[in-house]
């Protein structure tokens, strides 16, 4: 217990606490205000992933005692310490319980993600934007015409020989979309534009610098489960927002779920005791469920209009959030 | 026009429904750790139910006190395990703010928890002598320049702790009337 005396060890089990209380509160506002737009969803839903991080150093700022006896007896709502300090036959099982948790959250995020990336970064820093030739003179019209339906600066795209069918934006200022050779052959004209379309909506929502800042955010509380869970319904939102958008464009949702299903993974169904085999196969079908919502909403949604963002709303659900947060610890 | 209204009101409402909930909610959750823990430091209304609880038939009051304070003691917290200790806070009749803190804590852990009054800033120490007693006076300042002194000193297997914002002459009657309760 001593550990959670300490500045990190408070830092740990508050921002915990805190990403539990504000996806609580996060998740209801979505209910009672019936917020639909993806937009305003992942506003929201960025509320969890960036305020626990900054909320622990900021209370501590203001009031370095936030910790102490007194607060807690005076003005906390709620003190997680009191939970572990539990004792139940000379243990504290829901120490050790929360341990487990830390420890094996930090164990998928460190083995799942981290060391995968400083590998990727290692092995292979630019594989595809050095490899990649410029695209034909219809595909640079195509792209030029969506971009200045969208008014932002016409990114270059070049096509990658891969056998396997390869759409993504590249780079954080200077964006180039990377599209793979088969791609071409898989898709009619309607369905490219919307793939192209949508890889622009992520240039203009700068997407990639924020994922990547969301991503940073995460890493820094690897111990934390909460973000593991959100961060994806982040990036769901994310793709939800750069789908309306292009359909903005095309006006055309049909041809972006034709595009989508391309990118369905065959589920391999041998070596089924090889824990690779089970991974690979988790990871599938996971990203197959994510793609196979994004064709549902695109098949059965239709409209896909923007209302005036609820800012007055927001801005109340932010200070309720930080205010109640205040007095958990 | 007057259906929208309407509509937003019933969401606001909900919104203040829910701030409720949830803080009924983290509070309920705080709690429950208490009905299972031994080991943690209580709150007692009454110095009764504080030796009551604690079996602290020998827990000390002062039969002196200066004018200005209010009995009883606004704050009693006491701790059965790992060892006993009870702390009072008495508050200033004017100003309404703690001015007295008595600790009596078993010796194999003297300070289990901070006072609401702690000297910020330590001047002297020196030994004192309470009534044949050897102890500690302490010469400090709290927060926001006010004078905290302090004086602690063992008997009986206790470690008692007066921390006054007043004179040591008042903090020497606080502490001697203390010690003529069990002395023969």
């Amino acid at each position: 217990m001593k550990f959670f005396e300490t500045y990190i060890g408070m830092f740990v089990l508050q921002s915990i606490a805190h990403s539990a209380v504000t996806l609580l509160i996060v998740e209801m506002s979505l209910r009672i205000w019936e917020v639909n737009i993806a937009r305003e969803r992942f506003r929201y839903r960025l509320l969890v992933l960036i305020l626990p991080f900054f909320m622990f150093p900021v209370f501590q700022l203001i009031n370095p005692e936030r910790g102490s006896f007194y607060f807690i007896e005076d003005a906390a709502l709620f003190s997680s310490a009191r939970w572990l300090g539990i004792k139940i036959l000379g243990l504290r099982p829901l120490l050790y319980f929360f341990y487990f948790i830390v420890g094996t959250v930090s164990g998928i995020v460190i083995l799942q993600e981290m060391v995968p990336i400083f590998k990727d970064w290692v092995n292979k820093p630019q594989e595809y934007g050095s490899e990649g030739r410029p695209a034909g003179a219809d595909i640079d019209s195509m792209v030029g015409e969506i971009s200045r339906f969208l008014k932002t600066p016409k990114p270059a795209v070049l096509v990658v020989d891969d056998p396997n069918p390869i759409i993504f934006t590249t780079g954080t200022t200077n964006h180039a979309i990377i599209v793979s050779e088969p791609l071409f052959s898989m898709y009619n004209g309607r369905e490219l534009k919307s793939a192209l379309a949508h890889e622009i909506a992520h240039i203009v929502r700068r997407s990639n610098i924020t994922t990547l800042l969301v991503f940073l955010i995460r890493i820094c509380m690897f111990f934390n489960p909460i973000p593991l869970l959100e961060f994806r319904k982040l990036v769901q939102d994310d793709e939800h927002i750069c789908d309306d958008i292009t359909v903005s464009v095309t006006g055309d949702p049909g041809a972006l779920a034709s595009a989508l299903k391309v990118f369905c993974l065959d589920i391999p169904h041998t070596d089924v005791f090889k824990l690779s085999f089970v991974r690979e196969a988790i990871e599938s079908s996971s990203h197959n469920l994510l793609l196979q919502e994004r064709i549902e909403r695109l098949e059965n949604n239709g409209t896909f209009q923007y209302h005036a963002y609820g800012w007055g709303r927001f801005a109340l659900t932010l200070a309720v959030i930080v205010v109640v947060n205040y007095h958990v610890v | 026009m007057r259906g929208n209204n309407l509509t937003s009101l019933r969401k606001y409402l909900l919104f203040g429904l829910m701030i409720i909930a949830v803080a009924v909610m983290l509070n309920l959750l705080n709690w429950v750790p208490t009905v299972f823990q031994k080991e943690g430091v209580k709150k007692y209304k009454t110095i009764e139910d504080a030796k009551g609880e604690l079996k602290m038939s020998d827990l000390l009051l002062p039969s002196y006190f200066p004018q200005y304070l209010i009995w009883p003691p606004s704050e009693i917290f006491g701790r059965r395990r790992p060892a006993k200790m009870v702390l009072m806070h008495f508050i200033n009749y004017d100003r309404k703010d703690t001015v007295l803190s008595v600790m009596q804590a078993e010796t194999a852990d003297p300070h289990p928890i901070k006072s609401r009054i702690e000297p910020v800033k330590t001047r002297k120490r020196e030994g004192i002598l309470i009534k044949g007693i050897r102890g500690e006076l302490s010469l400090g300042l709290c927060a926001g320049g006010e004078p905290c002194n302090s004086v602690t000193w063992e008997s009986d297997g206790y470690t008692f702790t007066i921390i006054a914002k007043d004179s040591v002459e008042e903090l020497r009657k606080i502490a001697e009337s203390m010690i003529s309760q069990w002395q023969p």
